[in-house]
């Protein structure tokens, strides 16, 4: 199933040359594989292990989360407004679901 | 001495007690927060599933937009605030969580125990965002809507349970007070809190429905809470929703503690 993804930009419109954050907030249990459910079972770990962020094609930034993220888990990566385009922001769990999440970037 | 001391220590516990914010003041201001740190709220990404859930096929091929919500089929604007009505296709009084369900099984032939919660509540609150200022609009206009919103008057004010109160002891009787964080809301007064559901609780990182509301409230009060979409809580439901009728909804789904 794909991991559903909504990212923003704040300043939603930053003028050339200015720092802006670029935020993705993705549905996601994120299990550690560390908790049990009701029966003392181990809940299997499925957690998000890879955020990439890609700029008009070309990959800008990646990070690689651990278990121990929250559920529904917020990303948050600083870039500095150049060109106008297109961001996408791409996910992998553990199990191998991925999930995708784009965002414009207009400068004021 | 010892008196003014006592004196003075009262004074400050009331000036202390005084200045604790008021929680939805808090509420919209964590909101705010979570805006400017986040830039995005967690019912946002609810509606979201929502949206995805009402367009996607159940078995008989269709989507929910076939359903008609009381304002036609596939018609979502302000159909919310509307409801609950009566059904003529039903022959009953439905509230938006039982019309999701009654679009999932008659519409897109899901079978009911392939009916997740977590997906109604999902699609309860896309098509809720969906009337985000408009005016509550909750008529009697049939019988069976008199016959129920009679049952909710009389639920609403019944005692009951191991502490023998209602519904009313609370949001009637000891509005303004309180028990835990919030004061008691009136509930059919000022506070129109038929407009605060569905909502997402941040400080419980849950998303509810007016149904899980009233569920929660008999738990509080010590009764065991009736089934989900079942007649009393539809009944509850039309009799505040008729009672805080001209209300205007702020945002659906709202952001609470």
């Amino acid at each position: 199933m794909a991991i559903r993804v909504i990212v923003r930009l704040t300043p939603a419109k930053p003028k050339a040359g200015e720092e802006f954050r670029l935020q993705a907030v993705a549905q996601h249990p994120n299990e550690p594989g560390t908790r049990k459910d009701a029966e003392g079972k181990i809940i299997p770990a499925k957690y998000i292990n890879l955020v990439e962020v890609y700029f008009e094609g070309g990959k800008v930034a990646e990070a690689r989360p651990g278990p121990s993220t929250s559920a529904n888990p917020l990303y948050g990566f600083k870039f500095k407004a150049e060109k106008p385009g297109t961001f996408t922001v791409k996910l992998k769990d553990t199990d191998g679901d991925t999930g995708e999440g784009t965002v414009k970037l207009e400068l004021a | 001495m010892r008196a003014t001391w006592l004196l003075l220590l009262a004074l400050a516990l009331g000036v202390a007690l005084g200045q604790e914010a008021d929680p939805r003041e808090e509420a919209k201001k964590q909101k705010e927060l979570l805006l400017k740190t986040a830039g995005i709220l967690p019912t946002e990404l609810v509606v979201a599933q929502g949206e995805e859930l009402f367009n996607r096929k159940g078995p008989s091929g269709r989507t929910m937009a076939e359903c008609d919500f009381g304002l036609g089929k596939g018609v979502l604007e302000g159909a919310a605030a509307r409801l609950p009505r009566y059904f003529l296709d039903t022959g009953k009084v439905e509230d938006l969580d039982s019309r999701i369900l009654t679009c999932m099984t008659r519409v897109q032939g899901f079978k009911p125990e392939q009916i997740r919660r977590s997906e109604v509540v999902a699609v309860a609150f896309y098509i809720a965002s969906k009337s985000t200022g408009h005016k509550i609009q909750v008529r009697l206009l049939f019988p069976q809507e008199r016959e129920l919103y009679a049952l909710g008057e009389k639920l609403f004010y019944a005692r009951t349970g191991q502490r023998d109160v209602g519904c009313a002891t609370c949001h009637v009787t000891y509005v303004g007070r309180r028990a835990g964080v919030l004061s008691y809301a009136d509930v059919l007064g000022q506070d129109k809190s038929w407009t605060h559901w569905p909502a997402y609780r941040y400080s419980n990182d849950q998303t509810w429905t007016m149904q899980d509301r009233i569920r929660a409230c008999y738990g509080n009060i010590g009764h065991p809470p009736p089934n989900l979409y079942s007649l009393p809580i539809l009944a509850l439901e039309l009799f505040m929703a008729y009672n805080n009728n001209g209300a205007v909804v702020e945002e659906w789904p709202a952001f609470v503690r």
